[in-house]
């Protein structure tokens, strides 16, 4: 009985990174070896293969229309939200599913089997709903996160928000966390969520920038 | 094609964005601008953040033409930046945390539909695994990057960037159409025979 080549020699061996004779031999002799190499191959051809991607339109008119109107890009640049929170709606959404998900699939911790527990169900919706508040101040859910420049203040909760967000999904990975932690997290997202509609309602609509 | 080895760029476009030509700044983002995607889709896989990945990039390098002492090594500079863009967001507590992945979409494939299910398998396929991986694959097989140069790059080894590749084409067999164990048993029992 042979001993199959390992799938590092075998890469090295397509690359050219390793032309050790008595491996080229092994290879050669051994049929699955053959065919596991002639995979490797395919799947870096079909890699190779893979077309560029247009970027979206706007991505080189704001650079060119920066560039243009002489505006300093990089300050422009910084006024846009930092990358995190012009994805946080989408994000978010995300998380609610599995979020969603996990409390469904969860029944331990006190609640009905296959049914999220009252509170954490009230306060997961009460989250949701706020956050379409903030991303989606205009229309539904269907429409485009609408895109501001945050304030200090703002730019802190959201902070504070991303870190529970953060403390929610870890413990996702490792370990589902008590009922009672759980709500703890979710009920400390929903304040945080609160502030935020509140400071964005005390804010002047026209010093809500709108980037896009 | 994605790769920054098959693109060319005209050596008086290069000199253009040296003197900050706008018209050579153009030229340079219509040619190098897909490939940059290209690569920061498959490595993040996230519209957005690939976007973003160009936009930095191509700022850079208006901002910083005028430095560069060898023009001709415009395409080498663009793609080591953008690499650097990439890893930057990889290694940001947000990306880190994210659970589902966005696959790629609106990638213009225009050879026939049999090459287009191909090119979506192994795009999904690559989807699916964790992000350095992405990232080292796609350096390694399509940039042709080295084990050395990866493991610099990531602040680990040689050897670690080795692992991952194996690592990863363990889940590429499996995934890759066309390629499953039980495709290859078959394949093996008909070289057997023969």
């Amino acid at each position: 009985m042979t001993s199959r080549i390992p799938l590092s020699d075998l890469l090295t061996h397509r690359d050219g990174e390793n032309m050790d004779p008595r491996l080229s031999a092994e290879i050669e002799a051994d049929p699955e070896s053959r065919v596991r190499l002639r995979a490797l191959r395919e799947i870096k051809h079909a890699l190779m293969e893979l077309p560029g991607v247009e970027p979206a339109d706007d991505i080189w008119r704001d650079i060119d229309g920066s560039l243009a109107g002489s505006v300093n890009l990089a300050r422009q640049r910084q006024s846009k939200p930092s990358y995190p929170w012009a994805n946080v709606a989408t994000a978010a959404t995300v998380f609610f599913a599995a979020a969603l998900g996990i409390l469904w699939w969860n029944p331990g911790d006190g609640g009905v089997a296959g049914l999220p527990t009252a509170p954490l169900a009230d306060l997961v919706l009460r989250s949701q709903q706020l956050e379409s508040q903030v991303f989606y101040p205009q229309a539904g859910r269907g429409a485009a996160a609408a895109q501001y420049a945050w304030n200090s203040s703002q730019q802190a909760l959201l902070y504070r928000i991303a870190d529970v967000d953060s403390e929610l999904n870890s413990d996702y990975e490792d370990r589902l966390p008590s009922a009672l932690e759980r709500e703890r997290l979710w009920r400390q997202r929903v304040q945080l969520l609160e502030s935020l509609v509140e400071v964005q309602r005390r804010q002047k609509p026209a010093s809500r920038t709108a980037l896009y | 094609m994605a790769r920054f080895a098959d693109l060319q760029l005209d050596s008086g476009v290069a000199r253009g964005l040296k003197r900050g030509d706008r018209r050579a700044q153009a030229i340079a983002y219509r040619t190098l601008a897909p490939a940059v995607m290209g690569m920061a889709m498959r490595i993040l896989q996230d519209k957005g953040i690939a976007e973003e990945v160009v936009q930095d990039t191509f700022v850079e390098l208006i901002e910083k033409a005028g430095t560069l002492k060898n023009p001709d090594a415009v395409l080498g500079w663009v793609r080591k930046v953008a690499v650097n863009h990439c890893l930057m967001r990889l290694r940001t507590p947000w990306h880190k945390r994210r659970v589902t992945v966005e696959l790629v979409e609106d990638v213009d494939v225009t050879n026939g539909s049999d090459r287009l299910e191909g090119l979506q398998d192994i795009e999904r396929a690559l989807g699916s695994l964790v992000a350095e991986t992405r990232m080292v694959i796609w350096l390694h097989d399509v940039e042709g990057y080295t084990h050395k140069e990866i493991g610099a790059l990531l602040g680990r080894t040689a050897s670690y960037s080795k692992s991952q590749l194996a690592r990863g084409y363990q889940k590429l067999m499996l995934l890759y159409g066309g390629l499953r164990d039980d495709v290859e048993d078959s394949t093996i029992r008909s070289a057997h025979t023969s």
